[in-house]
């Protein structure tokens, strides 16, 4: 994401567009499309991605050596295709369901309508049927479908304003302007005569993903050659507002538009049990090699040893070709369907997630990092429109003078009118001045000879001085009659230094508390001589372009303010956002909010939606050189746990470009409570998340947001959830889970975080658990035959274990399972709230305790190995050398297919013990797998294809039952263990120190 | 039962969420440490009923040791009740062996003629009558295990070929008790599905093949065992025998050296789970105490843990 702030860069290829001849460029249509593949070529496309996968790889190797006759134990037919192909299909099935969804929501961005110039009108289009250096039309409320040049506007003097959320998330409105030479050529009202009568040359950067930067040139026919700059290009997806229309050029389109080129970035997340499956699968490849050297040296030496046997036919071997059998054979270590069956049951988990009617309009993007929710300790939040709702609400006035404080609230601000309607770029002033005209004190606006209007009384304004944030206060004095008044609004801290005592401090710490954003208002009289000879003094100030003068005028002039009042106005916290906080705390998850937002307000935010105590120890850096900074942070040496750590932006990146205060922040924040850092920049918030990813290796991070200029820590954080509205946002399409409200959070980690993390790390170990008992007896019945490589079942069988056998269960268990079921039925789209989510120390206690670690993967695989040895031993002791039926013997496979039969009843039952909930259709499905397999067996009983068979018979003999009754004892010794775990589980507090 | 979602609902997705406790956790275990010890008991009695009688290197019993004759030997045995089943035991004897156990064609053993490219995949080292043993080369065994000599094409297809079937277990046996034969029954030793169908003989079976593939002895052999100490049946004896010193009469064909091991004859009869089983017997009994032990521990965490222990939150 690093292109969004290289504002720096310099674009030296151009492009160019001539008006009128260059419309349209047929080749750059505004189509854009991010499917992998077209219709024709996906199949192909699908295919090679497939085969190129290792996993893949490694099971077309398996299937050559079961080709080459010398290894091959099965006739030389490469059995292991099947099941690989159904694997393949169900990922390239699972593919072009994607890229179908991919394909719709192309079609819906592709189809939104604008209008665009045609043979002298303006007409409705599509956005695909607009092409770069069209002449377009925006009408106000509508989105500008490509990167534009503003040729003209409603406005006489070409202003247009616009909401760029799209872009930065920022709701308040941004000034853009027209192109000054052309705002009259390119009226609406000249449509008729855009061709006839002019003729523009535009020249300007080669298309690039740089936002906030524009640099170029026009030229009107043969005259003076002008500059173009920022100021009158508009990104693709920023809506106009408060501007009836504007006429724009389509200079990108499509795909070439800054926004469709930042995105273009292939994210390559891995949740933390995808890393370990990985490392798992590699040190399990590590033993599959082990097992094979020892098994095919063993052989390799006890051929060599027994060539006098001659009834075996031996020759002597090659040690590489008994390696290679070896490998065929237990090529079961490495499960054939861990990887389809994990994605198959992620891609279901988030459609689930995608149609929960409780957290409605949730999105998936990255099925992939589900599980990575349930194991999340550090939240990146941001603050307006996340924690807050980013609406401003008057709440109280708090005014000795009511009458005085309400004309100063109405004439001291920087709203502008327009047709009845207040624009302004400062949603506090809007909202103040809605609360006045209930109040009666309508502002009606300025005039072009600086008169203010209220209700119907002039003001006439002789000085203005706006608001700055170094001033943090705003200024004006006005004429009434013969008096002068000076009416002044701003932060308290100022205001407190200029009115200099005042009895009311104890109402602003009560609105603060409130977590309201508090303006204090103050007024001063002159006298017509008095202000005379101050006007002359600062004209003389003006003239002389000294600043500090200026200043300094100002404040004298402020000096000795008479208190006004106070005013609370309250940034609406979204629903449930105290809650959801405190609950995130007592998961032990450390919350920090990043917001472009003040110092001021974003501690006041910390208090009303609980993430500040009113026990914490507020320490605020906004020290902005190293020396001071140094000083602040020994002034607060202590260290203790209850500290609530601010940072300004400036002090962040000081303390981030000196290695000494860097570490010591890294030290005091990861100690902190609760760490707010305020007034940064986009690339910050992506700064301090690598941060602390860097720092701090246990660190799982997320990161929530609405806007785009979340979106750069978004792509950071270990996930990346994207705040939803109304209309779908750049950063919830950049995230990775997208929800509507910062509530959902609750339910998205507690519940789908914490039940897919459990049930997929128990679906991988379960996997290689079963693939385990599978083929290990294998393994074991070379102790009996000098490892000869001798397979035990059937090898038609065989081949269908991960697909039809041992198959169905496992998924139906990651997809339904819940330790806490919601409803007495089967639901696909959630109706009610899971008890989960209300019980942050189960959150603590998965976090603290992971299902899967290295540790327990080797355990699950040892348990397979015992599990199939224990098998092996008791169906050969109990079965062999006995009298089956009227004295006859076994032979060994039909023990094979006992064994086999037994080992699918295990690791059918094997699921139960790690259940929380059953359905009756799981159930069934459990006793079908187990079934199917006895059926087939009866189905091919006097068939060629048996292997051997007497199945009735065979199916009479006592020892079998005996022997199924001891494998038994397999089941309830998992059984045993599992209820032993469960009921000691005991839940250790949160501690920092668990990050470090 | 939900009214409004109608049976079939009911039937597929009703869910079960069962909480165990410690104390339905410790009485399961204990009922089934319970019934595994009885089961394990009830074995071992039924066990105990059983006899059975191995007589160890029986070749070994005449003197000289000499091949391809018959020879004798008297073994006292007590009473047994009839059905009396009567095996070879053959040690260390690698019937599991992979290039052994492949060395076989069943197209050819169910009857049909193979084709030369096929014997040589599917029967690789003995593909010929030349590759048989010198006794088999000019030999027709028949169904009821009699020899009858024959001219055969050295360089013909074995039929039947292959390793398994060149190894046939071909010593016979006849039992007396005071010159009075014992009626040893050597039909129905075989699987029944076998005879006939995956074992069946070619339409010019004693000008092409060494043996009948319908003798059951011969079926009995290619059906390889498991273990490398493995027992055959070879025959039943259907009536009670008293007590007394039996006369063994075998044909002693099969040498022993050539697998480094030895043979033996079983006698045994039958329970109700078949033969004598003394790993089930064992096995029940500790499983069965492993259960309850199980179930102790449990008794005694939640004894020692207090309340804490099985305690859900819900």
């Amino acid at each position: 994401m690093n292109s969004y702030f290289q504002i720096n860069e310099q674009i030296s290829q151009t492009e160019n567009i001539i008006l009128p001849d260059d419309t349209p460029m047929k080749n750059k249509p505004n189509i854009i499309t991010t499917m992998k593949a077209t219709w024709i070529t996906f199949l192909p496309y699908a295919f090679i991605k497939q085969i190129t996968q290792p996993a893949n790889i490694y099971f077309i190797v398996i299937g050559i050596l079961q080709i080459i006759p010398a290894t091959s134990y099965t006739n030389g037919v490469p059995t292991i295709y099947g099941p690989l192909a159904m694997m393949m299909s169900i990922s390239i099935l699972k593919d072009a369901i994607e890229e179908y969804s991919r394909y719709k929501s192309d079609q819906e961005e592709n189809n939104r309508k604008s209008h665009k110039y045609f043979e002298n009108q303006f007409i409705e289009c599509n956005w695909k049927d607009i092409y770069q250096a069209d002449i377009i039309l925006v009408m106000e409320n509508e989105s500008i479908p490509c990167d534009i040049l503003i040729l003209s506007s409603s406005y006489q003097g070409g202003i247009a304003y616009v909401e760029t959320k799209q872009i930065d998330g920022e709701t308040n409105l941004k000034q853009k302007y027209s192109i000054y030479d052309l705002q009259q050529r390119y009226h609406i009202d000249n449509a008729i005569n855009f061709e006839k009568n002019n003729n523009v040359k535009f020249v300007y950067d080669q298309k690039n993903p740089i936002l906030y930067k524009l640099s170029g040139t026009y030229q009107i026919s043969n005259s003076q050659v002008d500059s173009l700059n920022y100021g009158n290009f508009i990104e693709r997806g920023c809506m106009l507002k408060n501007t009836e229309w504007i006429i724009g050029l389509c200079i990108y389109s499509g795909m070439n538009c800054k926004i469709m080129l930042n995105c273009s970035q292939e994210r390559t997340k891995r949740s933390r049990l995808e890393q370990y499956m990985r490392i798992c699968i590699i040190s399990i490849s590590i033993s599959l090699v082990l097992f094979c050297l020892m098994s095919s040296i063993y052989e390799f030496i006890w051929t060599n040893n027994h060539l006098n046997y001659t009834y075996l036919g031996l020759i002597r071997d090659d040690v590489f070709i008994d390696f290679g059998l070896w490998f065929s054979l237990l090529s079961y270590f490495i499960p054939i369907s861990l990887v389809v069956n994990v994605e198959l049951v992620k891609f279901g988990q988030a459609k689930m997630l995608e149609s929960d009617k409780v957290m409605p309009n949730s999105k998936s993007h990255q099925s992939n990092l589900i599980e990575q929710l349930g194991e999340i300790n550090i939240v990146f939040t941001d603050k307006t429109g996340t924690l807050t709702k980013n609406s401003m609400q008057f709440r109280e006035l708090f005014a000795q003078n009511e009458k005085e404080a309400l004309l100063c609230m109405s004439l001291c601000h920087s709203v502008v009118k327009s047709k009845n309607k207040l624009i302004g770029s400062s949603p506090d002033e809007l909202a103040i001045l809605e609360y006045c005209e209930q109040r009666g004190y309508i502002f009606q606006g300025i005039d072009n000879n600086n008169h203010l209007t209220i209700n119907k009384t002039q003001f006439h304004r002789v000085m203005n001085f706006d608001f700055s944030s170094e001033k943090k206060r705003m200024t004006i004095v006005v004429k009434t009659g013969n008096e002068y008044v000076l009416f002044c609004k701003g932060a308290d801290e100022v205001l407190l230094e200029l009115i200099g005592e005042c009895k009311h401090q104890q109402v602003i710490h009560q609105f603060a508390i409130q977590g309201y954003r508090t303006l204090m208002l103050g007024r001063k009289t002159f006298t017509q001589t008095q202000m005379d000879i101050y006007l002359a003094e600062y004209k003389k100030a003006q003239e002389d372009k000294d600043e500090e003068m200026m200043n300094n005028l100002q404040k004298k002039l402020e000096l000795n303010l008479e208190f006004l009042g106070i005013t609370a106005v309250e940034d609406l916290l979204a629903d449930d956002v105290g809650q959801t906080i405190s609950d995130l705390k007592s998961a032990g998850i450390k919350v920090w909010v990043l917001t472009g937002d003040k110092v001021e307000t974003a501690i006041s935010i910390g208090y009303s939606c609980n993430l500040i105590d009113s026990k914490d120890m507020l320490q605020v850096v906004t020290e902005i050189t190293v020396g001071s900074i140094e000083e602040v942070f020994l002034h607060y040496c202590n260290e203790s746990a209850n500290i609530a750590l601010v940072l300004s932006g400036q002090a962040l990146t000081v303390m981030l470009d000196n290695p000494q205060l860097k570490s010591m922040l890294i030290k005091r924040a990861f100690y902190a409570k609760v760490v707010i850092v305020a007034r940064v920049s986009p690339k910050q918030k992506q700064q301090v998340v690598a941060l602390v990813k860097e720092n701090l290796p246990k660190a799982y991070t997320l990161a929530i947001g609405d806007g785009a200029n979340d979106v750069s820590m978004i792509n950071e954080a270990h996930v990346g959830v994207g705040i939803q509205g109304v209309e779908g946002t750049q950063a919830a399409r950049a995230a990775d889970f997208a929800i509507q409200e910062f509530k959902h959070l609750k339910r998205l980690m507690f519940y789908y975080g914490v039940e897919c993390s459990r049930r997929n790390a128990l679906t991988i170990l379960y996997i290689f658990f079963k693939n385990q008992v599978f083929i290990t007896p294998y393994f074991w019945f070379g102790f009996l035959n000098g490892f000869s490589g001798q397979y035990l079942y059937d090898q038609w069988l065989s081949s269908l274990f991960n697909t039809v056998f041992a198959a169905l269960p496992q998924v139906l268990y990651a997809l339904f399972d819940e330790m806490h079921p919601s409803s007495e039925y089967l639901q696909w789209s959630k109706t009610q709230h899971n008890l989960l989510e209300d019980k942050p120390d189960v959150y603590v206690q998965f976090r603290q305790q992971p299902i899967f670690t290295i540790i327990k993967f080797w355990l699950w695989v040892f348990n397979g190995m015992v599990q199939g040895l224990i098998i092996f031993l008791v169906c050969t002791f109990s079965t062999e050398n006995q009298n089956m039926d009227d004295g006859m013997t076994m032979e060994f496979f039909e023990d094979g297919v006992f064994i086999y039969g037994i080992v699918i009843i295990l690791v059918n039952l094997k699921i139960f013990t790690f259940t929380y909930t059953n359905y009756n259709f799981t159930i069934f499905f459990i006793v079908l797998s187990i079934l199917v397999y006895w059926l087939i067996l009866i189905m091919v009983n006097d068939h060629e294809l048996s292997p051997s068979f007497n199945f009735y018979r065979y199916l009479a003999s006592p020892q079998l039952y005996l022997a199924l009754a001891l494998t038994f004892m397999l089941f309830l010794f998992d059984l045993a263990i599992e209820r032993f775990y469960d009921f000691q589980i005991y839940v250790r507090k949160p501690e920092s120190i668990e990050l470090v | 039962m939900s009214d409004s979602k109608g049976f079939l609902h009911f039937l597929f997705f009703k869910k079960w969420h069962p909480v165990p406790s410690v104390g339905s956790t410790i009485a399961l275990f204990s009922i089934i440490g319970v019934i595994f010890v009885a089961l394990g008991i009830v074995i071992t009695v039924i066990n105990n009923q059983i006899q059975e009688v191995t007589i160890y290197k029986y070749d070994q019993k005449c003197s000289p040791v000499e091949y391809n004759k018959k020879c004798s030997f008297t073994y006292k045995l007590d009473n047994m009740k009839a059905p009396i089943y009567f095996y070879y035991e053959l040690e260390n004897f690698y019937q599991n062996h992979r290039r052994y156990v492949k060395s076989k064609s069943s197209t050819q053993l169910s009857g049909e003629e193979i084709s030369l490219s096929d014997a040589e995949k599917y029967c690789d080292p003995i593909t010929y009558n030349k590759d048989l043993e010198e006794w088999q080369q000019n030999v027709y065994v028949t169904e009821q295990n009699t020899q009858v000599q024959k001219e055969r094409n050295p360089d013909d297809i074995a039929s039947p070929c292959g390793l398994v079937a060149k190894s046939f277990f071909n010593d016979t046996y006849a039992l007396s008790l005071s010159g009075k034969n014992i009626d040893l029954n050597q039909t129905g030793i075989s699987w029944p599905n076998d005879k006939g169908k995956k074992y069946k003989r070619a339409s010019d079976s004693e000008s092409t093949q060494w043996i009948d593939p319908e003798n059951e002895h011969f079926i009995v052999w290619m059906r390889t065992a498991g273990l490398p100490t493995f027992r055959k049946l070879w025959g039943r004896i259907e009536q009670d025998i008293e007590e007394g010193e039996y006369t063994f009469e075998f044909q002693n064909n099969y040498n022993p050296q050539m697998f480094a091991g030895a043979k033996n004859i079983v006698l045994s009869t039958s329970g109700p789970f078949g033969g004598k089983n003394l790993f089930l017997s064992i096995a029940f009994i500790v499983v069965g105490v492993i259960q309850l032990l199980i179930a102790l521990a449990f008794l005694i965490k939640k004894i020692r843990a207090g309340p804490s222990f099985g305690q859900k939150n819900e």
